[in-house]
């Protein structure tokens, strides 16, 4: 990302804290993901797998998509998030891990979570199992839509992010 | 498989002379009492194959720490060997040769048919022909009570590990320990611990950057430069704009203006400003109001010294004039001064006639004195006339005395007081001449500065004219010009102050756009090469790391598949030696099995019949018997996969009972079966058993006599 982005990034986490923030981070991704020519489906910001998404280009292949974002080098990938996201496969979408490090050098890294193993996992053990074309197309636009919502989100939160998704036609799921 | 034929050994801890033994029948029995030089046979044997590995903590033997290899009592150690010969399957002969040179140097030579290999080489060839790392010759081959009891009582990790060995499985084991070893993950994690500092440090000096830029644009507002003037476009305009006021103010003032090009981008800004600002003093020096503002205070200046000097000049004669007046009202005119002289010199002229006539007289009565005062001399007659007159001396000295001395005296006072006069005279007489000369002196330089005021003025100055009051005007007149003159210089040098506030703002927005792109280059360092380059590798890494995890998964179900495969080949013979041997009435049945630990390693358990751990329940005795059993289990069933034909027992009898001996004995003859057997003993019984109950051919070597001199006698049984 680009360092306005990182520093944009980097004063949302400090307004709203950790928790908040990936919240934040999963919208924002959902709307970059819509940028980047796929049909977001669903947000899940309660329970579940929290982004459901299928690419509107090639195989039309269909992503589920479990959102980590940290400030560490290594994110806590639980048995019920790994168990949430192959239960998805039933239904044709493959499950992805999709993690962003609060990092002034760092990107959306997008990794294939059908063996990646549950407990602390260390960010960059994902290369392996990394998704470099879904990569290349977020990073495309991830800048433009933190730039686009920054105010937004500053001033009103999840909700100003939440009425523009729904605008795009995509179902949120919140408390 | 090969087996030993032949050993020879010197020097070596109890041998001091050279002895051989050859191991040409199925079983060969060393007894003898303790410290007479079984051990040292068996230990000769393995360190001619491995050497130093033989030697320090690595080898998990306590008393191998320290361990020495030449006898103590020899005066050379130059002489210190062990040479083995081994035949394999095709009676082909192999001779091993090690000789130690020092404790942490030894000479391997290894001859095979016509073959001759030393040093490195020979090691390597022994490798290959062992294909048995020193771990799995110690619990493979060479029954090491210690070892052996690494297989049950140890730490459940290293239990498993000596039970892999056992079971031939330390190919796995080793390949494991290997990628262990490389820790590659710590290597990975080094490896971003690096990179994680790297980008730290870049943090920290963005962050300063961002602080520094924050604050120069803060600097930027109080200048009154807006955010959007903070740019290539913005400080192109401020140029322009300067640019043009410049040359309006120039074009106004009459003056040139030197050629200033207003740059297309704004690194080259910097030139444009520093020719601007030189052009700014420039005009500020040459502005024609300027010049002639100088001019004036230049001359305004001249006047006002000019004033200065007449001023003093003429206080000066004025001073000089007062004094010649005092001097003639105090002390008299000058010709009336004159006069007193000329009289006063009349009459020191006269004093000194008078003075010099009574002179004569009175040396002619000197002279007449000092005659009569001479002896033989007639005291009363008259030198000069020779007229006689009594008590002429006396007469003459009384008339001197009296008469010449005191009228001499008085005119010589006179004289000085008349001379004192003239003195004086003549010194107010010089102040006067003095006093003249200053005052012309005076009147000259005032005459002179006259003539400059005169020049200055460009009028004739008269007599009649007050030098000084006409420079008064003069200088009021260029006050008046300076006063004009001061707001024009004003209002033009405020033009230009405001063409500096330009420039000084273009200055700060080239600051910030330097340090803009400073900025720049290090947040480009992701799009770099080299960071490209660390990305990659870092792929590499992750996908090594992964792959060798997978390895390692791969080689622990393998290990494991085949674990469980030997379990149930020799689980049988293992469960019938420990029955057979230990004939403990609470076990009647072992069973061994093998799942995997959290490291997905081979974990070993043997329970009973009823499914229940047995370790916890056995004596010293049993236990020693379990690990007996799967040595010798694995021994008799896998012999055909080991290369070493041969198994080494080292009182494989401890804590055994009577009844357990016999049995060990009855196993041991079923080993023999498919591996030849060197066992070393002490007990008399087990040794009776041995020759008594082994069906096989048997030789016995015989340790007694030891003597530090000649080390152990040996004899054949």
């Amino acid at each position: 990302m680009k360092t306005e982005t990182y520093e944009q990034l980097k004063k949302i986490y400090d307004k709203f804290g950790a928790q908040e923030f990936g919240k934040l981070c999963q919208q924002l991704l959902a709307l970059t993901l819509d940028s980047a020519n796929f049909n977001v489906r669903e947000v899940r910001l309660v329970e579940g797998v929290d982004i459901d998404a299928v690419s509107k280009q090639g195989n039309k292949e269909k992503y589920a998509i479990e959102v980590k974002t940290t400030v560490n080098k290594t994110i806590s990938f639980g048995t019920k998030d790994r168990d949430g996201l192959l239960k998805r496969k039933e239904d044709s979408y493959q499950p992805v891990l999709a993690v962003l490090r609060l990092d002034r050098f760092s990107d959306w890294t997008f990794a294939n979570a059908d063996s990646i193993k549950p407990g602390s996992v260390n960010i960059d053990g994902l290369r392996v199992y990394r998704l470099t074309e879904i990569e290349e197309r977020i990073s495309l636009f991830f800048d433009k839509t933190v730039s686009d919502y920054y105010a937004g989100i500053m001033r009103d939160g999840q909700e100003c992010l939440n009425v523009i998704l729904r605008k795009k036609g995509v179902k949120v799921r919140q408390s | 498989m090969f087996t030993i034929k032949n050993l020879k050994i010197k020097g070596f801890r109890g041998y001091m002379d050279e002895k051989e033994f050859a191991f040409n029948k199925p079983i060969t029995i060393l007894s003898g009492e303790n410290h007479c030089g079984k051990s040292s046979t068996l230990n000769a044997i393995e360190w001619c194959l491995f050497g130093n590995e033989c030697i320090g903590k690595n080898t998990g033997i306590r008393e191998r720490i320290d361990w020495e290899i030449p006898n103590r009592n020899l005066g050379s150690r130059s002489d210190v060997f062990v040479e083995l010969e081994l035949e394999d399957e095709n009676k082909n002969i192999c001779k091993i040769k090690r000789k130690w040179t020092s404790s942490r140097k030894d000479e391997l030579s290894i001859s095979s048919g016509h073959e001759q290999f030393q040093g490195n080489e020979a090691e390597g060839k022994v490798a290959r022909l062992l294909k048995l790392s020193f771990q799995d010759f110690l619990t493979t081959v060479y029954q090491h009570q210690e070892a052996v009891r690494a297989v049950l009582t140890q730490e459940p990790r290293d239990r498993n590990e000596a039970i892999d060995r056992l079971l031939g499985l330390s190919a796995y084991r080793n390949i494991l320990t290997g990628i262990e070893a490389a820790k590659i993950s710590s290597k990975q994690n080094e490896m971003d611990n690096t990179f994680d500092e790297f980008r730290n440090k870049i943090n920290t000096i963005l962050e300063t950057r961002n602080k520094d830029l924050s604050n120069m644009k803060i600097q930027a507002g109080q200048k009154g430069l807006k955010e959007e003037q903070l740019n290539e476009k913005g400080v192109l305009n401020i140029a322009n704009i300067a640019k043009k006021q410049l040359e309006k103010f120039a074009s106004e003032s009459g003056l040139g203006l030197a050629e200033l090009g207003v740059p297309n981008q704004w690194k080259d800004m910097f030139l444009f400003q520093k020719g601007a600002e030189d052009e700014i003093r420039r005009l500020r020096s040459e502005m024609p109001d300027v010049k002639k503002q100088k001019e004036l205070f230049d001359s305004r200046s001249k006047f006002t010294q000019l004033k200065i000097e007449y001023d003093s000049k003429k206080n000066n004669l004025k001073s000089a004039e007062k004094e010649l007046e005092d001097l003639s009202m105090e002390k008299g005119k000058e010709d009336d001064l004159n006069n007193s002289k000329s009289q006063i010199e009349k009459q020191i002229s006269e004093k000194e006639k008078e003075m010099s006539e009574a002179n004569a007289k009175a040396a002619t009565i000197s002279k007449a004195l000092e005659y009569l005062q001479l002896e033989g001399v007639n005291k009363n007659t008259c030198p000069v006339c020779g007229k006689e007159t009594a008590d002429l001396l006396m007469h003459l000295k009384k008339e001197w005395e009296d008469k010449y001395e005191k009228q001499v005296g008085k005119i010589q006072d006179e004289i000085n007081k008349l001379k004192s006069d003239l003195k004086n005279t003549e010194s107010l007489l010089n102040r006067y001449r003095e006093l003249k000369e200053k005052k012309e002196y005076i009147n000259k330089a005032l005459n002179d500065a006259n003539k400059k005021i005169s020049e200055l003025l460009g009028r004739a100055i008269t007599e009649r004219d007050d030098s000084s009051v006409l420079i008064i005007g003069q200088v009021n007149q260029i006050d008046e010009e300076l006063k004009k003159l001061e707001q024009s210089v004003k209002s033009k040098q405020e033009i230009l102050d405001k063409i500096g506030v330009l420039l000084e703002q273009i200055r700060i927005v080239i600051e910030i756009l330097t340090h803009e792109e400073k900025k720049k280059i290090v947040e480009q360092i992701k799009q770099s090469d080299e960071y490209k380059q660390i990305e990659k590798i870092k792929d590499t890494m992750a996908l090594l790391t992964n792959n060798l995890d997978k390895i390692k998964d791969a080689i622990n179900a393998a290990s494991n598949e085949e674990a469980k495969g030997k379990i149930v080949s020799t689980g049988n013979t293992i469960d019938n030696f420990f029955c057979k041997i230990t004939n403990n009435p609470m076990v009647n049945k072992v069973n061994i099995s093998v799942s995997t630990d959290t490291r997905g390693r081979n974990n070993y358990e043997f329970k009973d019949q009823n499914d229940k751990e047995i370790t916890p329940i056995l004596s010293q005795g049993d236990l020693n018997a379990l690990a007996l059993s799967i040595f010798l289990g694995m021994a008799y069933l896998m012999g055909a996969d080991q290369s070493c034909g041969f198994i080494m027992l080292d009182d494989p009898s401890q804590s055994l009972g009577s009844g357990h001996k016999g049995k060990l004995v009855e196993v041991i003859n079923e080993v023999l079966n498919n591996r030849m057997v060197i066992l070393s003993t002490m007990d008399k019984e087990l040794q009776d058993f041995i020759i008594s109950r082994i069906t096989k051919n048997k030789t016995q070597y015989i340790f007694d006599n030891w003597t530090p001199a000649h080390g152990p006698e040996i004899r054949i049984g």
